[in-house]
């Protein structure tokens, strides 16, 4: 390409426009600068001179009368200042007053407290139930993909109209993509299928429908574990029924596979900075003005609020076991196909406090084949691959690791949880040999260690340590990110295999800045993270698990944290096929998720999610294992089908989309997940699913908001995490 | 001499963005938003009623001139763009009633507007003699106008008849028509 | 790692005491005064004339960053300018998209896009509902034979659905 003589020209034109968009620059500044509000004092844009300074704090102390405690204390601070709130119990304050006799949730009604009319200051408030009068779960599994239809039946006691509110889990890799309102189910039933929107103009439809009368409602994502069901204008007496459908695959652990639908949000702790906390209030608390709020039961009160669930399993290989851990349920098998099973919870156990967790065993320990495939109406392709490693893996000797424990020490750990991961880290220290190295971290509100750095695993150490171990209790908040920083900032041993373990039920408010912290110090270690307790946080364990390409393990309340500990120390004792890379045959694949390849683990299959066109086969997966490259060849002699690939991984991709977000602090990829999410029809950060019945105004006002309340998870106690 | 106007008008663009000052004090960037909504958003208190819209139901009927309708598909459309699809509902007649609603792609936006497919065939165990042959509501699409509707001139709205068949599936000619049916407030 | 107690050493005694005591008995934050303290805070903060010399940096970033966008507009322009018939002068690299996913190639012809012949159940050359509303009454009738649309390994309702939603599926090019 040439240049011409007009170069010299353009380069003055052009360094011109460079000084001249400078300037603009400059005098935006100096037009907003002027225009700042005054925060503490009408003098506050004088310049930061010291006489300026001094005459602000005159402006304050005389302004302090209308300033609130927090707001005279950072008066006098400056912008460089470490701000230290520390806040003492008053001597004669009595602990929170919980359970008249436990603090586990037992029998009694759940009821609302509707305040007295207004203008009448003597009417006493009354006591009416909540308006979620069960929730219907239909699941069915083939391979380990499931589709779940979840009904929610909404019912107004009240003799006013209400809107009713309810905060709910679902799975975190959830892809939510139907949604259907059913009105006037007594009187001829209707069903209105919704729309799905960006989530401002839904929220926006919704409410000047609300505001109109009509029935709408709204589904909304909150947290990717955590959805809102929103409906408005219930009338008295009426019921109004929400059918929502979502797809996830199921997880696989030392040959069982997992199907969970979780049931219970657990209360969350929320670090003093967090952007998006998630509050824990008694029943009855107003929501927050920022953040996330979740409304428990107090523990003498039970929900009206019961669940059905019915779960339809074909593995496409004969069942060897099968068993429910969390709930009694019945388990048969229609039409005696050994490769299907139908489970029912028991009619009995219908207390939603804990999350639903089935597994079963099939024949050969997995599914013929891990390779699920669908090419949708338009000629797209989609497949999921379950990679199973090698058996031949345990033969392999392991290198000396470097084992780092970071033991979740906050108030809702306390009790079970805690025992669990005392059992679960004892055990592990028994397996430990000479030549490898290890440090126990706790936090709760703030972190320490057991030794500066990491001791060598003697005997000695070890008994050390346990003693440590023994001495830790469950109390206080859980800064998480002290954790965090403490297990990853010190120097990894280059000689040593550095493995993180972290044992924590989740509760925490600020997963992204944990998330992102993670990404930014993880280096060569490998993170595992145990979810312990009975309804964790499973989002941010994934999530951490999948940043430290490790695995995420869970300790259900009954376990035996020492025997889990030496399954999972089995596991990672052995050396993973670390820096896989995969050869596709001679189909072409791309948008392959996670796009960070996690190692392979004896026991833990890997999944991957991704598109393609061609033919799937021959498909080999490279990788080093015991210091030795490796290569293998994933069987795909049987390939199943399944309708809904195309949601699963979409949501994967919207996934992995929000996690770079989150990690790196942008928000370009906004654009490309709202475009992803509405061509799937998902909901998500950006979606909503939206339907309004425009059919007829109902009768009276607005009505009043009521949130339905959820029962604190089993075996976390209510006192030291729900906010009075 | 098109080149060089290309290349001043190119520069010229870029004094508006070009930085200069403390970026904690520059406008707040509008968020990017696909597709590109034709209104604002903006939500409102719970009371306040929004004279500017109208929720309305365009009830959807089919007349197959006298023979069994089996299945039908139709394209809805608002020639100005000027509503938003919330819900879709079948007709209620009971040889269309599979339990479900009629089937149409939820994600009804494209290129600016609303646009619904819609889409229904009988229960596959009726005979012609219990299929509708004469003028039967087959859906109601509940829709926001971002205007008042004036009774006198009510918004056009368009209506494409894809296909019909009978009972065997075979082509039939059919009509299509719509009312609207704003909601009223009860006394 | 250092032990926790070290960092402190520079903290008043007052605040080293009442660290300390954090590992005592539980104390619950007060959530109304944390929020008072965090919306005070912010206030504060956001409100607080920043730093002269950051000022002056920033100014200097973005006078350089100016600088920067100047000489981006002035190879622009002399791209645009250029001769396209010159065969002398400086070479421009191609430029390459950045983190390129491998796109998908076209489908073979044996591999499952969608044909007029797939979907097309009753042979009238076009996929509407009407095959959807034949397969069904196939099915109905136990002669569907082997229509696997949906390659799932059977033929079911879902393949009767697999072609519903196709014909309603708004980018199928479907203009009534």
């Amino acid at each position: 390409m040439k240049i011409k003589k007009q170069t010299p020209l353009l380069l003055m034109l052009a360094l011109l426009v460079g000084v001249s968009g400078w300037l603009q620059g400059c005098a935006n500044e100096a037009r907003e600068y002027a225009k700042r509000p005054s925060a503490l004092s009408p003098q506050y844009d004088k310049s930061d001179s010291a006489t300026g300074h001094v005459q602000e704090l005159a402006d304050v102390r005389a302004e302090n009368r209308q300033l609130t405690q927090g707001q005279k204390l950072l008066a006098l601070a400056n912008p460089d200042d470490d701000i230290w709130v520390i806040i003492k119990p008053p001597k004669q304050d009595d602990p929170p007053q919980a359970a008249n006799e436990d603090d586990q949730p037992g029998a009694g009604a759940l009821v609302a407290i509707v305040p007295p009319t207004q203008g009448d200051p003597e009417a006493e408030p009354t006591l009416v139930p909540m308006p979620l009068k069960h929730t219907d779960v239909k699941a069915s599994v083939a391979g380990y993909i499931a589709t779940v239809d979840v009904e929610q039946q909404y019912h107004n006691p009240y003799a006013e109209k209400i809107e009713a509110v309810y905060r709910f889990p679902l799975p975190q890799d959830a892809a939510v993509s139907e949604f259907v309102m059913e009105v006037g189910p007594e009187d001829g039933r209707r069903q209105i299928r919704g729309i799905i929107r960006e989530k401002e103009e839904a929220e926006r439809i919704y409410n000047e429908a609300r505001a109109h009368g009509l029935n709408a409602s709204l589904l909304s994502q909150v947290r990717p574990n955590i959805f809102e069901q929103k409906v408005a204008n219930i009338e008295p007496g009426k019921q109004i029924d929400i059918q929502v459908r979502y797809f996830n695959t199921l997880s696989y652990s030392d040959g069982w596979y997992a199907f969970t639908f979780p049931m219970v949000v657990g209360p969350r702790f929320n670090p003093p900075n967090s952007d998006s906390p998630v509050h824990a209030v008694g029943r009855g608390t107003n929501p927050r003005g920022t953040g996330t709020t979740i409304s428990y039961l107090r523990p003498n009160e039970r929900s009206g609020h019961d669940i059905a669930l019915t779960l339809d399993i074909d593995a496409g290989v004969s069942i060897e076991e099968a068993r429910c851990l969390t709930h009694t349920v019945s388990a048969d098998n229609p039409g005696g196909n050994p490769n299907q099973l139908r489970v029912q919870l028991a009619n009995h156990d219908t207390i939603p406090n804990k999350d639903f967790v089935f597994t079963f065993r099939v024949a050969g320990e997995r599914m013929k084949s891990g390779l699920v495939t669908h090419v949708d109406e338009e000629g797209r392709g989609y497949f999921t691959l379950m990679m199973y490693p090698p058996a031949d893996l345990k033969q392999l000797d392991r290198q000396p690791m470097e084992m780092v424990f970071v033991l979740d020490c906050s108030g809702s750990m306390s009790g079970e949880p805690m025992q669990q991961s005392k059992d679960a880290m004892r055990q592990a220290l028994k397996r430990l040999r000479p030549a490898d190295t290890f440090q126990v971290i706790r936090f709760s509100s703030n972190a320490s260690t057991f030794g500066p750095e990491p001791v060598p695993a003697t005997p000695e150490n070890i008994r050390e340590a346990v003693r440590y171990i023994d001495g830790l209790s469950g109390q206080g908040g859980t800064m998480m990110i002290e954790g965090v920083k403490a297990a990853l900032d010190f120097p990894h041993d280059p000689d040593r295999y550095r493995v993180v373990t972290f044992l924590t039920d989740g509760y925490i408010g600020n997963e992204k800045q944990i998330l992102h912290e993670m990404d930014r110090r993880i280096g060569a270690a490998r993170v595992f993270s145990f979810g312990v307790g009975s309804s964790t946080n499973r989002y941010l364990l994934e999530r951490m698990a999948k940043l430290g390409r490790g695995a995420a393990a869970y300790l259900l309340p009954g376990n035996d944290g020492g025997e889990v500990m030496d399954l999972y120390f089995d596991r990672i004792s052995h050396p993973a096929m670390t820096d896989i890379e995969i050869s596709w045959g001679a189909a072409e694949v791309a948008q392959v998720y996670p796009s960070r390849t996690p190692d392979l683990i004896v026991g833990r299959p890997v999944i991957l999610t991704g598109r393609f066109s061609g033919e799937l086969s021959d498909i080999r997966v490279t990788g080093r294992a015991g210091g030795e490259r490796v290569s293998l060849s994933i069987g795909t002699d049987e390939t199943a089908h399944h309708p809904a690939l195309g949601q699963v991984w979409a949501r994967r991709k919207i996934a992995d989309m929000m996690d770079r977000m989150a990690m790196d602090g942008d928000h370009e990829l906004r654009p490309t997940v709202l475009a992803t999410a509405l061509e799937y029809n998902l909901v998500s950060a950006y979606t909503s699913f939206l339907a309004v019945d425009a059919s007829r105004v109902t009768q009276g006002s607005h009505g009043t908001t009521v949130h339905q309340a959820l029962p604190v998870p089993d075996g976390v106690r209510y006192d030291t995490t729900v906010d009075e | 001499m098109i080149k060089l106007f290309l290349a001043i008008t190119m520069v010229g663009l870029l004094i508006p963005i070009a930085p200069g000052g403390n970026p904690e004090h520059a406008a707040p960037k509008r968020s990017i938003t696909v597709p590109k909504p034709d209104d604002p958003g903006s939500g409102l208190p719970p009371g306040a009623i929004q004279t500017q819209t109208t929720f309305a139901t365009i009830k959807i009927t089919i007349d197959p001139l006298g023979k069994p309708l089996g299945a039908y598909q139709f394209q809805l459309t608002s020639p100005d763009a000027s509503f938003k699809v919330l819900g879709v509902e079948g007709g209620g007649h009971p040889a269309f009633d599979h339990g479900r609603p009629p089937y149409f792609d939820p994600v009804v936006r494209e290129a600016g507007a609303d646009r619904l497919i819609l889409a229904e065939y009988a229960l596959p165990r009726l005979d012609a003699e219990q299929l509708p042959s004469e003028p039967v509501l087959i859906a109601r699409v509940a829709v926001l106008f971002d205007q008042p509707i004036d009774a006198d001139e009510p918004p056009a709205i368009n209506l494409l008849l894809t296909t019909a068949g009978d009972a065997d599936g075979n082509k039939i000619q059919a009509n299509l028509s719509h009312t609207l049916q704003i909601p009223e407030r009860p006394e | 790692m250092p032990h926790d107690e070290e960092q402190f050493d520079t903290l008043p005694e007052t605040i080293v005491d009442a660290l300390r005591g954090l590992d005592g008995p539980a104390v619950l934050p007060d959530a109304e005064r944390d929020a008072d303290v965090l919306s005070g805070a912010r206030l504060h903060l956001a409100t607080r004339p920043p730093n002269r010399k950051r000022r002056n940096l920033k100014l200097f970033i973005g006078g350089s960053v100016g600088g920067g966008l100047a000489a981006a507009a002035m190879l622009g322009v002399a791209f645009i300018l250029s001769d396209p018939n010159a065969d002398e002068g400086l070479p421009m690299a191609d430029l390459a998209e950045q983190n390129t996913l491998p796109t998908l190639a076209e489908e073979a012809p044996n591999s499952q896009s969608l044909t007029a012949a797939r979907g097309d159940i009753d042979g009238s050359g076009s996929i509407d509902i009407l095959d959807a509303y034949a397969l069904a009454r196939r099915l109905e009738q136990g002669q569907a034979g082997e229509l696997d649309l949906n390659n799932d390994g059977q033929t079911n309702q879902r393949d009767i659905d697999w072609i519903a939603n196709q014909v309603v599926a708004l980018n199928s090019g479907e203009q009534g």
